[in-house]
């Protein structure tokens, strides 16, 4: 090995990146030569001196955001006082109205009578040609076959890349609202996903399943209630709901 | 299944970001952006490396971000004076350093980009010139040229520091 050797392979011996003979021939080398051993000693007093410089950690507060937004199915609550509040003089205040007008109208977005709505709206979309009222794979196109029929706009998104083309989309009647019904498919099986606006605040994903073979995965965020229900299997449907949290998330 | 994989690598992966944007800020809009694509698109990773994989969207975020203000990215010295003034990431290095973390700090800062990242990976994150290379997305003896290139500069700019002829 010749000093110009060394000085072409200094950097990888110092990385440790040198097979063993090259390796041990570079040392044999620079036991007899001063002038690369001071090369080696270089190298290794700056990677001393860069130990000095900083280490950019990632802030708690976008550690948290990364969590939070895009975390997987099983959370905890977050008991938001600050938001919860506002939330919970309206809430009473439309229960008091409420309570007057239509009994019916409004219950916690989680609730069983929500769970069984959603189920039979999945059954019934099942059934014959129920499931689309809009059948097309163009999220461009479903999207504003929606307004003027509902009070909110839905955000469709593009799953297709991610192997859950969307078939259409449906409108349907949840909770005491009409509700927007999107429908995906994985293989044979399809994935309703119903979305409203929230009357809840924030909400932590929840899973149910149906004796009859049905999961449901549920959550609330951005002033958005979101349901998805199929016979896809878990694993699957849990990889949707992620993909579809994700494409939704506000901002992204 | 999703984010629980990037947890651990966020650190990795805003201090690449950071040394690359220069700043708290855009750092932490590059990586939350990251995460999200890594998120999105977890079927084309296969049992690899999620910190290499997360690392790569980072870094192609970086410099997407770079061509999109159409400006250089931060080389020059005045730089050096966001990076000092900046709270928010843990500079207790540099603060436990005193006068040499700075130094090393402005002389990292002013590597031009393409050096300054195979410094930070391979210094600062220990990766080997295969990973860097598959993150950085050029041949393994680019990683060694850049390396070499980088390094020459920072002896040159650290002995001028200390005062001892380089």
């Amino acid at each position: 090995m010749t000093c110009d050797d060394v000085e072409r392979l200094a950097g990888a011996y110092h990385d440790s990146e040198l097979d063993a003979a090259l390796s041990s021939d570079l040392e044999s080398h620079v036991a007899t030569c001063q002038g690369c051993a001071a090369r080696l000693a270089a190298l290794q007093a700056l990677s001393v001196s860069l130990r000095a410089a900083p280490y950019y950690r990632a802030p708690a507060a976008l550690t948290r955001s990364v969590t939070q937004r895009l975390a997987p199915p099983v959370l905890t609550r977050r008991p938001r006082l600050s938001i919860a509040l506002p939330w919970l003089i309206a809430a009473v205040s439309v229960v008091v109205v409420a309570a007057m007008t239509l009994p019916l109208r409004f219950g916690r977005s989680g609730s069983d009578a929500v769970v069984n709505e959603v189920m039979a709206s999945h059954l019934r979309s099942l059934q014959a040609d129920h499931l689309v009222d809009v059948a097309s794979s163009d999220r461009h196109t479903v999207k504003p076959w929606f307004a003027g029929r509902l009070d909110f706009s839905p955000t469709v998104v593009d799953l297709a890349a991610d192997g859950f083309p969307l078939v259409g989309g449906r409108l349907d009647f949840v909770d005491g609202r009409s509700v927007a019904a999107l429908v995906y498919r994985r293989r044979q099986h399809d994935i309703n996903v119903l979305a409203w606006p929230a009357t809840t605040p924030q909400e932590s994903v929840a899973h149910r399943d149906d004796p009859r073979g049905y999961h449901l995965i549920h959550w609330t965020r951005d002033h958005m209630t979101w349901w998805v229900v199929s016979d896809l299997a878990s694993v699957e449907l849990n990889d949707f709901a992620d993909r579809l949290m994700a494409a939704t998330a506000k901002g992204s | 299944m999703t984010a629980e994989l990037l947890v651990p690598h966020l650190d990795a992966a805003f201090n690449l970001a950071r040394w690359l944007m220069g700043n708290d800020a855009d750092a932490e809009d590059v990586v939350q952006e990251a995460c999200v694509r890594a998120i999105a698109a977890m079927d084309r990773f296969r049992g690899g490396d999620p910190k290499a994989w997360l690392l790569t969207i980072v870094r192609n975020g970086c410099y997407s971000t770079f061509r999109q203000r159409r400006r250089r990215p931060a080389t020059d010295l005045n730089e050096v004076t966001d990076h000092l003034e900046s709270g928010g990431s843990s500079p207790e290095r540099l603060a436990l350093g005193g006068e040499q973390a700075q130094h090393v700090q402005a002389a990292v800062a002013a590597l031009a980009p393409e050096f300054r990242e195979v410094i930070v990976l391979r210094e600062f994150e220990g990766l080997s010139y295969k990973e860097i290379a598959a993150i950085a997305e050029i041949p393994i003896g680019t990683v060694m040229s850049r390396l070499s290139r980088a390094r020459a500069q920072l002896h040159e700019a650290l002995a001028t520091y200390q005062g001892t002829p380089s």
